[in-house]
């Protein structure tokens, strides 16, 4: 086990408890910080045909009434019960729209995310250990261009060809839910339809790792501990995945648990264009809608993952690499 | 999640008629959460209006068998015997008197202001077991016509242990042909036949209204015999690929939409009658039409509102005038008085002005562009400016956050007379706010005295002191000619509306104004549709 000093963890912990203090705030003062009547963001253009009457009763119906400093601490101890307010769109509890949905984004972008690692790690260690040769070239440079291409692109192409032209997959959804269907059926037709968007966001995301990897394994390649392996007489799979690989896992890593937290965002485009119902999607009809709450909401889950993945990638570098614990704190395994 | 109480995997069968929608409604078919106009097809799957099917045909007799006028300010409605809620409780005269009264005191909704505003409903009373009356604060000759065929019914055994319908969100209860079944949110919708509709047979048993937000997906997957229908209109650069496709058929059928160019009121130099006149005419609508829908639409020249709306004025007309454009510009003192190709006001002020429109619309974008060129052939500095659509659907009650958009409007908006008032008052919302001091302004920089409109105010009153359909008529016909003479929502196409389906599948489609093809009377014996459909495709 890890064993961290309480001051080091007492600080990370002050810094992104502020983060988070920060993010809830600003997600709470952005009907505010927007030009025009806060009761538009909550209730919808409606509230431009609402008498005094009905304004006041909706006023307070919103806590709106009450002075700013009131309504921030209503915010605040109701995101940390939960409570994020109600959704314009669905007129229900923004956590219980969100949770619904997150499963279904964690799963699509976790699974991309995996893929795009292993393949970004293999790809950019074979393109590390034959620098300069062909296969380096080749790799580089379609690898460059496929992370040119944008989300959205790739995604009706991967469309145009295996769902319209070849009719391997379908073109939007989760599941067509077959009724009688078996768990494993059904199980099944959840992986049909997510190959196509799993696909396009593992196109989309596979650049930078494998551009990171690459660079990661290149300067390792160079080091003396690689030349005494080889000398031992391994094979270069042996050399190359177990040490060279092994110890340039650090920044590819850095890189996985900070996309973990972007993708999520970063969804949005892919669950739109397959019409995968995950939290992509519910940013964008909220954004259409203006159903302010539930964007609130996504950010809040947006931020918290963000932060929660740094968190994760700062509390863990010590095992991955024992010299990043740099405040003399001892790490053992 | 569904509000089926399950895990939303309860399927669809093989057979049922797969019709894709834009965006998720929100709700299990609860009025007052799914209260977009553009899921009125789907609301009254499962809900009853008490005539049908909406202000733009018909009226047939629903939930309603008759409804009669007794005086200038008072109606009375025969309710329809025997029919029952989906949850097995007899529907009654009370229902009708609580939905009424509900609208018009209970939460906002979309139907409110057709209950305390205009119309507005002074008293609700039930005289018998069958009869439910109606008194309205002014005589209201087309309370059946519009208001009747447009609030669906709700039942009361079920609103009145509501205590928020803005927050519920079981599966609706209604009397319509389809119960819902299955709401996956983000998903899909299931509707199946409940076989005892009161009006007539149904001959699809099961409905399933499919997610889909991309335009480009949702062709892909009607093509691939993924879905069989769509509400979402076929844009004019796909109509040749799906009418040259054997399995696709393509038929017209007006969802009573429109693209206008709004322009701020509150503002001046638009806030000037005549100014707006200059703007209007200077603009070649039918080049926009054009270029932008490859003249696939009915151009705006043809005024505001819908000119297919059996409400509007049909001499209107909004025509290409370049040379009197440029005499009215320059007449009111708008010249180019720095040779720098922009006019300026006699203050000086230039005619630079924001053209916001939403990213989400290429076809508006394009035709933003379009005006912008043309304008500054008059001597207008136009900045197109593109935005997310929810800004723009923001402008709605933003007079301080815009100069000029491009935005389009339904059916509910734009073609009924009732509507078109409401959009004159109350706030700041499309078309004007006419009463100084009447409702809530919003945020913008005019003095309320500077926004009076004293020719409109006239029309309107005598509009609320008409007493029969011919003399309301007349009235909102010069509201329409007054409008176009001086708009402040500049029409500029309205869609042709191509809808497709796949025939193989299900070939008994029909057109009701407003709805399109999508709508329970296409899902009905032909034999029993009536007068709800104005066009059959079979």
């Amino acid at each position: 086990m890890q064993r961290w000093s309480h001051r080091r963890l007492g600080r990370r912990t002050l810094e992104y408890g502020l983060t988070f203090l920060a993010a809830v705030t600003i997600n709470f003062l952005l009907p505010y910080l927007a030009p025009g009547d806060p009761l538009l963001y909550v209730i919808g253009p409606e509230a431009t045909e609402l008498g005094p009457a009905e304004r006041q009763a909706e006023l307070a119906r919103y806590g709106l009434d009450e002075p700013l400093h009131v309504q921030y601490w209503d915010y605040l101890t109701g995101a940390l019960r939960g409570d994020l307010g109600t959704s314009l769109t669905y007129g229900q509890p923004v956590s219980e729209v969100l949770l619904a949905r997150l499963p279904w984004t964690l799963l699509l972008v976790g699974l991309a995310l995996l893929i795009a690692v292993v393949l970004g790690v293999v790809f950019g260690a074979t393109s590390a250990w034959h620098e300069g040769d062909r296969t380096d070239m080749g790799l580089l440079t379609a690898i460059v261009v496929a992370m040119s291409a944008p989300g959205f692109w790739v995604a009706m192409l991967l469309i145009a060809v295996f769902a319209a032209w070849l009719g391997w997959f379908p073109s939007y959804g989760l599941r067509s839910g077959t009724p009688g269907a078996t768990a494993f059926q059904s199980a099944a037709d959840i992986v049909w339809h997510l190959v196509l968007p799993v696909a396009t966001l593992t196109f989309v995301r596979l650049g930078s790792i494998y551009l990171i990897a690459r660079n990661a394994v290149l300067s390792t390649l160079g080091e003396d501990f690689l030349v005494l392996s080889r000398a031992k007489g391994l094979s270069d799979r042996a050399v190359l995945y177990r040490h060279a690989v092994a110890n340039s896992m650090l920044p590819v890593y850095t890189r996985f648990t900070l996309q973990v937290g972007v993708a999520i965002g970063g969804a949005v485009v892919i669950e739109t264009v397959f019409a995968y119902p995950g939290i992509g999607r519910v940013i964008f009809e909220g954004a259409i809608d203006r159903d302010y709450p539930l964007l609130q909401g996504a950010f809040l889950v947006l931020t918290v993952t963000v932060i929660g993945a740094n968190l994760v990638a700062d509390l863990t570098y010590p095992f991955i690499d024992p010299r990043t614990a740099a405040d003399g704190t001892e790490v053992s395994r | 999640m569904g509000s089926d109480g399950g895990d939303g995997t309860g399927g669809a069968s093989d057979d049922a008629l797969r019709i894709s929608i834009i965006i998720d409604p929100g709700s299990a078919m609860n009025p007052y959460i799914t209260n977009n106009a553009r899921w009125d097809w789907l609301v009254d799957l499962v809900h009853d209006k008490l005539l049908f099917p909406s202000p733009f045909a018909g009226p047939e007799p629903a939930l309603a068998t008759d409804v009669t006028q007794v005086d200038d300010l008072t109606w009375q409605a025969t309710i329809r015997d025997g029919v029952e809620w989906h949850d097995g409780t007899a529907f009654s005269v009370e229902d009708v008197a609580f939905s009424l009264r509900y609208y018009r005191d209970g939460p906002h909704s979309r139907n409110a202001h057709h209950a305390n505003q205009v119309p507005s409903f002074e008293d609700v009373s039930v005289l018998d077991d069958e009869t439910v009356e109606v008194e309205t604060s002014y005589p209201t000759p087309t309370l059946a016509e519009i208001t009747f065929a447009d609030m669906p019914v709700l039942p009361e055994h079920i609103f009145s242990e509501v205590d928020d319908p803005t927050n519920y969100g079981d599966l609706a209860v209604g009397t319509g042909p389809y119960e819902i079944v299955e709401y996956a949110e983000g998903e899909r919708l299931r509707f199946e036949a409940t076989g005892d509709w009161f009006y007539g047979d149904t001959v699809v048993d099961e409905i399933v209204a499919e997610i889909i937000p991309d335009p480009a997906v949702t062709f892909t997957a009607l093509k691939t015999g993924e879905i069989d229908s769509t509400v979402r209109p076929v844009p004019p650069e796909t109509l040749g690929d799906l009418r040259g496709d054997d399995e696709i058929e393509v038929v017209e059928a007006t969802q009573l939409q429109g693209v206008e160019l709004r322009l701020n009121f509150s503002k001046l130099p638009f806030r000037e009658h005549e100014f707006r006149w200059a703007v209007s005419r200077a603009i070649d609508i039918q080049s926009v039409v054009d270029i932008v829908m490859l003249g696939e639409a009915i151009p705006g020249t043809e005024g505001f509102p819908h000119p297919r709306s059996p409400w509007t004025a049909p001499d209107l007309e909004l025509p290409h005038r370049p040379a009197e454009a440029r005499a009215k510009l320059d007449e009111l003192g708008y010249v180019d008085r720095d040779d720098d190709g922009v006019r300026e006001s006699e203050d000086g002020d230039p005619l630079s002005f924001e053209l916001t429109v939403p990213s989400n619309e290429p076809q508006y974008i394009r035709a933003g562009e379009i005006v912008a060129d043309q304008l500054g052939d008059f001597g207008f500095d136009i900045t197109v400016r593109t935005t997310d659509p929810g800004t723009v659907r923001s402008f709605y009650g933003r007079l301080d956050a815009y100069d000029m958009y491009i935005s389009s409007s339904n059916f509910h908006l734009a073609a009924d007379p009732d509507q078109f008032l409401m959009n004159h008052r109350g706030g700041p919302n499309l078309l004007w706010n006419v009463s100084p001091g009447q409702g809530l302004l919003g945020d913008h920089d005019a003095d309320p005295e500077d926004l009076a409109y004293p020719e409109y105010e006239r029309l309107q009153q005598a509009y609320f002191d008409a007493t029969t359909k011919e003399e309301m008529l007349d009235i909102y016909h010069e509201l329409n000619r007054l409008h176009n003479s001086q708009p402040v929502a500049i029409p500029l196409w309205y869609p042709l509306d191509h809808l497709a389906y796949r025939p193989d599948s299900y070939d008994r489609w029909a057109e009701s104004p407003g709805y399109g093809i999508a709508h329970k009377w296409s899902f009905t014996e032909v034999e029993d549709r009536g007068d709800a459909v104005t066009k059959e495709f079979y």
